[in-house]
């Protein structure tokens, strides 16, 4: 049916994906919306200036700190998890399930109890209400999916290729960089990508560890649609979505082109 | 350019042992295949050679100096896998020219022996494609192509037609050893089809259980093999003790002449090669005679299966006449019946 009817499939991709942005978009543009009434009685720009011009400059020091926490947490990330992926993937050793449950333990404890747990430790060690620390709390979330996303692209990668490259001579960095970095790219753009995306809709673990110090964009968020102004929220939400959306995008259009290579 | 030695060298995984005390050479310029059965251990040597695995003894030689210390890339030792392992995120002709990009060479020295080594492999003009863009056999070509670029000392192929067709295989065969003819590169080949070894090499070592059991021509390997177990690989049957008396194998079911045999008082052990057996109707001669039990057309053979005595014999005819229940005349063409040396404790006991 897909193969037959591409262009139907694709405006019922993009509906469904995109029906739910309509009341935000709605919202955003509205001054008086009351019920009964499908459309909003009077509309105006009122949100959008108050987003960009009022609350401007925190608006964007909180997107700014929203895209820097996500790329050092996704890059941190990614060091520790392709490593720790590959071993997982390639190798027998012992206490691998022991060390896979480990792996999966910070995403079945409830993120609230990881954050306040942390927290005292956090407070002790001089990490909590800092940068460092936000990342590291982010950490726990991200690094499950990294090492996951990781295990399963080495579980299909072919190691020979390796050997093949360095009898052809290549040293272990040239192979490292030349040859296993092309072959598992796919598999890593996926994972930095869920790594961004998870750190970039973070809230609680953010507001406990960070203390409001550390000011992202789903803070300013939640403190904006705690004011009741429905219009402004909804603008800061799709001011929230629009990166990630951006990402995403972008990726798709990557990922579609090359697919995975490293897979035998 | 180069002499490949392996001394006394010993393999293994953990405390598996998978090779003992291998020793052979091939000789610069010869194409020397490895034989033996799956699990023989064959592709841990070729790792062992390349530097993949370090062995737990012995010692690996080049042109008479050791290289057991120097890693996989320094060893200019090229291996090609059972799969072409041609990289995807390069077009072919960047695939073979990946080991001079490795050696630092220039742009231009690159295409131009790219160029020289894709002509002599038949890719001509393939060069821009991406791997996934050409046939398995030409991927095969091109992996093969990517490592005779580098003019290693020794080349290392690992089955590299398994994974092709039948016919394609064929095709590969004549073309590999065409190749090896010209390029006159040594190359040691694993691979446990005996006719592709006996078509394809110079010589032939022979690995059973671990062990390197004989060494030497497809003729004699196959005509003289050193012991019963060879015997069997290359589809030996007939085996059969026998006492010497005057230059005669006297066994169970008959004597008959063997030009072989040691002095008298002998008790070797003797085969002959189903397809070395001649059957005639019966003559009353003195020859052997056996009472036809079984037959099973082959193709281009007929299986035969004869009772002589007490002794199963089995001849393979290109003549599909005979029938079961059938006596016949048995006759084994004494230049044809291998006897094998005993060994030595053995041998003491059979004097005494």
């Amino acid at each position: 049916m897909s193969r037959r009817h591409p262009k139907a499939l694709a405006a019922g991709i993009v509906l469904s994906v995109g029906l739910p942005f309509l009341p935000l978009v709605l919202w955003s543009l509205s001054e008086r919306w009351f019920f009964p009434g499908l459309w909003p009685q009077q509309w105006g720009l009122r949100a959008w200036q108050h987003v960009l011009d009022a609350a401007g400059g925190q608006v964007a020091s909180g997107l700014l700190q929203s895209t820097l926490l996500a790329a050092v947490t996704a890059a941190v990330s990614l060091v520790i998890g392709v490593p720790a992926g590959r071993a997982l993937g390639l190798y027998a050793f012992g206490g691998k399930t022991l060390a896979a449950v480990l792996v999966t333990l910070p995403l079945i404890v409830p993120p609230l109890s990881v954050a306040m747990g942390l927290h005292l430790w956090f407070i002790r060690l001089g990490l909590a209400e800092t940068f460092a620390g936000v990342v590291l709390v982010h950490l726990t979330v991200c690094l499950p999916y990294t090492v996951f996303v990781m295990w399963g692209v080495f579980a299909n990668y072919d190691p020979d290729f390796e050997d093949q490259a360095r009898c052809l001579g290549a040293s272990e960095w040239a192979v490292a960089w030349g040859v296993t970095l092309p072959l598992v790219w796919p598999g890593i753009v996926v994972a930095g990508l869920f790594s961004f995306l998870l750190s970039w809709s973070q809230y609680l673990s953010t507001l406990i560890i960070g203390g409001g110090r550390v000011l992202t964009l789903p803070i300013l968020l939640f403190a904006l649609m705690g004011s009741g102004d429905r219009p402004v929220a909804a603008a800061v939400s799709l001011v929230f979505v629009a990166p990630a959306f951006l990402v995403l995008l972008v990726s798709a259009r990557y990922l579609g082109r090359r697919g995975l290579m490293g897979v035998r | 350019m180069g002499e490949l030695r392996l001394e006394s060298l010993a393999l293994g995984y953990g405390a598996q042992p998978v090779v003992q005390d291998l020793t052979f050479s091939v000789a610069d310029g010869e194409m020397m295949a490895l034989l033996g059965p799956s699990g023989a251990g064959k592709t841990t040597i070729l790792r062992a050679v390349a530097g993949f695995v370090r062995p737990r003894a012995g010692r690996i030689l080049i042109d008479g100096r050791p290289v057991d210390h120097l890693p996989p890339e320094r060893r200019a030792v090229v291996m090609v896998f059972q799969k072409a392992l041609l990289f995807p995120f390069l077009d072919v002709a960047a695939n073979i020219g990946f080991g001079l990009k490795m050696q630092g060479l220039d742009a231009g020295a690159i295409r131009r022996r790219v160029a020289a080594v894709m002509e002599l492999t038949g890719l001509a003009g393939l060069g821009r494609r991406k791997v996934h863009e050409i046939s398995g056999g030409q991927q095969q070509r091109a992996a093969l192509a990517r490592a005779l670029v580098l003019q290693p000392a020794v080349l290392l192929l690992d089955e590299p037609l398994s994974s092709l067709d039948a016919n394609l295989r064929q095709q590969m065969r004549e073309f590999v050893q065409q190749i090896q003819a010209e390029t006159r590169v040594t190359t040691l080949f694993v691979t446990h089809d005996q006719s592709e070894a006996l078509m394809m090499s110079h010589r032939v070592s022979l690995l059973l259980d671990g062990r390197l059991r004989q060494t030497g021509t497809p003729r004699q390997l196959f005509y003289r093999p050193a012991d019963p177990a060879v015997a069997r690989f290359f589809g030996g049957e007939n085996f059969f003790h026998g006492r010497i008396e005057n230059g005669r194998l006297v066994t169970a079911f008959g004597s008959f002449r063997a030009p072989e045999a040691p002095g008298n008082g002998h008790r070797p052990l003797a085969t002959i090669r189903p397809e070395d057996v001649r059957l005639d109707l019966e003559n009353g001669d003195g020859a052997v005679t056996g009472e036809v039990t079984r037959t099973r057309f082959e193709g281009l053979a007929t299986r035969v299966w004869l009772r002589c005595a007490d002794t199963t014999v089995v001849a393979l005819t290109p003549e599909s006449r005979w029938t079961v229940g059938q006596r016949l005349a048995v006759v084994f063409p004494p230049e044809r019946v291998r006897i094998f040396p005993e060994p030595p404790e053995k041998r003491r006991e059979s004097l005494v």
